[in-house]
């Protein structure tokens, strides 16, 4: 259950961040302030890139910002009760 | 039936957001459960109206009926196990759910091969029971009693148990004697209230803790 909620609540903070900082974050500071380790972060990082709760845009100059899509807003509007869900049903 | 079907399809939110393998596994028990009743309401109608429906079917229409209802029904427990204890489950989903067709499937054979009720009935009590005594140990040894959930779910195998039960016939025959052995109209109708009350009860539940309801909840 502990390992459980971790994982839920370490992709509730990435996502958090990333809204936090208008929606648009470059991949360090991002990493920086999860304080997570690379190899972690970029396992999450790359789970949530694949399940379509982030999108990477570029700039002019080229430069990679991530930002939350739907889904991601939808995620953080929903943690509580996903965590409930699960502490009320012991899954 | 349909409190089954709500469940699944009013959680998958929930899964797609979280991607949790005991949700993934919670969400299917249901699933199963409604296909099991599906399979399982033809035979039903014949001991509600009292008439032979096997004239308006086909011959191979009430095994076939037996092996669906067993197979769904197996693998709605089997899910539950597998929803319940997920984080001592290391395989990824499909490879669970390859077992729990595999030993689904073995279970449900033997059921159609024997063409029995009464088998599917020893079968699951015996997965009820063993469920049971696992839980029990798990508590005792952590010291602690069942919590709520657990028998929540041991209500929901025991639901589905007494609707078996409610709507079976022991058919004996020997020579030109036949025997058949079922639960009388008023039993069969309290057995079916008492397992229509542990499923709506969990379903409130459930209902509650969705993200829409609990909203509504709390602005009221």
């Amino acid at each position: 259950m502990q390992r459980k909620r971790e994982r839920l609540e370490i992709i509730y903070n990435i996502l958090t961040v990333i809204m936090e900082s208008r929606n648009s974050i470059r991949p360090t500071p991002l990493l920086r302030k999860t304080n997570l380790s690379t190899q972690r972060f970029s396992e999450y990082y790359n789970e949530l890139l694949h399940k379509g709760f982030l999108r990477e845009e570029e700039d002019r100059k080229g430069k990679k910002y991530i930002s939350l899509t739907d889904k991601g807003f939808k995620y953080i509007e929903k943690y509580s009760y996903i965590v409930a869900f699960m502490d009320e049903f012991e899954l | 039936m349909a409190l089954c079907l709500t469940i699944y399809f009013r959680t998958r939110d929930l899964y797609e957001l979280s991607g949790e393998k005991s949700i993934y596994f919670f969400r299917w028990t249901f699933l199963y459960f409604a296909l099991a009743y599906i399979f399982r309401l033809i035979p039903s109608l014949e001991v509600i109206f009292r008439t032979d429906i096997d004239k308006y079917f086909p011959f191979w229409f009430h095994p076939f009926g037996l092996l669906m209802t067993g197979f769904f029904s197996f693998m709605a427990i089997l899910s539950l196990w597998a929803a319940v204890f997920s984080s001592r489950l290391k395989a990824k989903n499909s490879m669970i759910n390859v077992y729990l067709l595999a030993f689904s499937f073995f279970f449900s054979v033997l059921v159609f091969v024997t063409n029995s009720t009464p088998v599917l009935l020893i079968l699951q009590t015996l997965i009820f029971i063993g469920t049971a005594a696992g839980a029990i140990i798990i508590a005792v040894r952590g010291h602690k009693s069942l919590t709520f959930s657990m028998i929540n779910y041991l209500l929901l195998l025991l639901a589905w148990l007494i609707n078996i039960v409610a709507f079976s016939r022991l058919v004996l025959r020997h020579d030109n004697f036949i025997l058949v052995v079922g639960v009388s109209l008023g039993a069969r109708i309290l057995l079916y209230l008492v397992s229509t009350a542990i499923f709506t009860s969990l379903f409130i539940r459930i209902i509650k803790r969705l993200p829409v309801n609990a909203k509504k909840k709390r602005t009221a």
